[in-house]
């Protein structure tokens, strides 16, 4: 089985993705921190701040009841003692305000309309600060400190009004700075939900999902690596008992090829000594052929005598009948000499059996010398048959010996050949003995690859465990995970999977 | 010789010395006085406008002798000659005229005496018109040999002869 290949999404920037994920995450965080961190330090001292201004506005009415106070005579001394330290305290607070205080801890004031208000408060304070000083310097009596007093219970509330409204206005930029602080807190805990779970979606879909993919892939190569191993080691198993029997069967190959190199030679041996008598026989049957030719030749010498013979006989049977004749026409003349030609008769007659005799004789002679040449003609057709079947011998003879002289090339031929196959068989046997021997290592190494195989189970099922805990089960996430994986791309996958699980 | 000849009477078959010869399958006889020899076959020189059964003339030791084919006279089939074909030269005598004539025969048997009381006259058969031919027919053991009238047989072709070719007659 081919390995599974990894989604495409995969492939680009999980991990990149991820790294800017967690970099924003902690971003975000070490930005709330710092920021909290900062409105913290600011708000202790907008506390502070807030405090100092709301003691100036007591400070302002403490210095209106002394400066009374002095003016009623009310314990004057001690008055004018607290007057002049109030004033001072106010004095210094306000400038700690204004500009900042370090022995106070106090900022100078950034904000412009705060700023604008304590200008306002400022320009108050100059006139009644010369107020105060003069309550303090001048005799009671004297025109400055009626004026004095009169300037400061005129201005009094004035004062205390815009240093009222300068302490409404911190108390407003403070709690603007807190309600700004929670946006931002709220703000970057969202912010921080949301990468968190973008963070988890990404790592769930991009690498979850695919290592669980990856691990019910393993599984199953796994389990078909084993199945393969295991047909690989069967087979191995059949090949090496295959080999050992084709080395045996070999073996008698090569008893049977010892025999078939012994007969071979015999073969050879027998063919050359068959050539020689084939040789034999081709002399004898030209041997016969001569005297065939002196047969015929004695024959035709026969047949030219004969001839001869019958030419002589003719003209004995030629002469019988001319004799015959003469007989006759002596009879003819003995008749007509009537008494005296009877004698004559006699005669005449023994001389025409004679001619009868003879002429027989010659008839029968022709006729065996006729029997004779037809015999001699009979005799001379056999003996040209029989030259012709000996021409036939001879082919025949011929071929044999072209055949003979074949077999025995043959014969030495299929020695040479025979040799080759030994030394092919030789080298067969040693093939078929490495053949054993590889398919041993190959059963081996076969046993060695399922027992890997088995360790990448267990691996997968190691990587199941690290990603979704020991108590869920394996196999229901591989069965789960095969119908999401095969259900839609590969349908006949599953089918020849579970057909090695049925073989294994 | 010439009285003997005379002797001998000239029709109707008595006994004595027979030539016989071959025809085909049948033998004939013919008186032996009426045989003036017998030569074997010789050249035939053939006559312009003859009969058929006239092969020609023959000379014989310097006479001019007609030959005529017996079996065409027959009416026989022709055959041709063989070794055993002989020419039986005839005596006819007409009047003091004696003239020779040959006879063509496939072969001559032998000259043989028969007596009279194995010679029966010619049998009268119905369609046979003509029985001048014959003399009569001998026994002679198992065969039958027809004796000829060799006259009769002749006669006409004399005459014929003579006719077409006017013969002078040498002797």
């Amino acid at each position: 089985m081919k390995p599974t290949q990894r989604p495409e999404r995969f492939n680009y920037g999980a991990r990149a993705i991820i790294f800017w994920l967690i970099i924003l995450i902690a971003f975000s965080c070490i930005g709330m921190s710092i920021t909290a961190l900062a409105f913290l330090s600011t708000q202790k001292q907008d506390g502070l701040v807030i405090n100092i201004a709301g003691r100036q506005r007591m400070l302002s009415q403490k210095m209106s009841k002394e400066a009374i106070s002095i003016k009623s005579n009310i314990n004057t001394e001690a008055n004018r003692k607290a007057l002049q330290a109030t004033h001072a305290l106010f004095n210094k607070s306000h400038l700690g305000l204004l500009k900042g205080d370090e022995e106070m801890q106090l900022p100078a004031t950034t904000n412009k309309k705060i700023l604008e208000q304590l200008q306002k408060v400022d320009a108050l304070w100059s006139p009644f600060s010369k107020n105060i000083l003069e309550i303090i310097e001048q005799d009671q009596d004297s025109l400055a400190f009626q004026q004095s007093v009169t300037g400061i219970l005129t201005n009094n509330i004035a004062l205390l009004k815009e240093m009222n409204k300068a302490v409404g206005m911190y108390e407003e930029a403070s709690s603007k700075k807190i309600s700004l602080l929670k946006n931002i807190l709220i703000l970057g805990a969202i912010n921080s939900f949301v990468a968190s779970v973008i963070c988890w979606m990404t790592v769930n879909r991009k690498i979850i999902l695919n290592i669980r993919k990856i691990s019910a892939d393993l599984k199953i190569n796994a389990e078909e690596v084993s199945n393969s191993s295991n047909h690989i080691s069967s087979a191995s198993q059949v090949l090496a008992d295959g080999s050992t029997s084709a080395a045996a069967s070999l073996e008698q190959t090569t008893e049977a090829l010892k025999e078939i190199s012994i007969m071979t030679h015999q073969n050879a041996d027998h063919s050359q000594e068959a050539d020689d008598l084939m040789q034999k026989a081709e002399q004898a049957t030209k041997e016969a052929n001569n005297y065939m030719d002196q047969v015929t030749a004695s024959q035709r010498e026969i047949a030219t005598e004969s001839s001869k013979i019958v030419k002589i006989i003719k003209t004995i049977d030629d002469i019988a009948f001319q004799t015959n004749l003469l007989a006759l026409n002596a009879a003819v003349e003995a008749a007509r000499a009537g008494e005296a030609g009877a004698g004559f008769a006699v005669v005449a007659n023994e001389v025409r059996n004679l001619a009868i005799r003879a002429a027989t004789s010659a008839k029968e002679t022709a006729g065996l010398i006729e029997t004779t040449v037809k015999k001699l003609d009979h005799g001379t057709s056999l003996v040209e048959t029989t030259r012709e079947s000996f021409g036939k011998v001879e082919d025949s003879i011929d071929k044999v010996v072209q055949l003979v002289k074949g077999v025995a090339t043959g014969s030495k031929r299929q020695v040479q050949g025979i040799e080759e196959i030994n030394k092919s068989i030789k080298t067969l046997d040693h093939l078929t003995h490495e053949n054993a021997a590889n398919a041993e290592e190959s059963a081996s190494a076969a046993a060695e690859l399922h027992a890997m195989a088995e360790q990448v189970d267990q691996v997968s099922l190691s990587l199941m465990e690290v990603i979704f805990g020991a108590a869920k089960k394996h196999n229901q996430v591989m069965v789960a995970d095969q119908r999401t994986h095969y259900g839609t791309k590969t349908l006949p996958r599953p089918i020849s999977y579970k057909k090695e699980v049925c073989h294994g | 010789m010439d009285n003997q000849l005379t002797n001998i009477p000239e029709t109707k078959a008595v006994g004595g010395k027979f030539l016989t010869f071959n025809l085909e399958q049948e033998e004939y006889g013919i008186l032996i006085n009426r045989v003036k020899e017998i030569i074997g076959m010789m050249p035939v020189s053939a006559i312009p406008r003859a009969s058929q059964f006239i092969k020609g003339v023959i000379n014989l030791r310097g006479i001019v002798i007609p030959i005529v084919d017996l079996r065409l006279k027959f009416g026989m089939q022709a055959k041709e000659q063989t070794e055993k074909t002989c020419i039986i030269v005839i005596e006819q005598k007409k009047g003091e005229q004696k003239t020779n004539i040959g006879i063509i025969v496939d072969s001559v048997s032998e000259v043989l005496t028969i007596s009279p009381e194995n010679i029966d006259p010619p049998p009268a058969l119905v369609g046979c018109k003509d029985h001048s031919y014959l003399d009569g027919i001998a026994k002679s053991k198992n065969c039958i040999k027809m004796i000829l009238n060799i006259d009769e047989v002749l006669a006409e072709e004399s005459a014929d002869y003579k006719e077409k070719i006017q013969l002078e007659p040498t002797h």
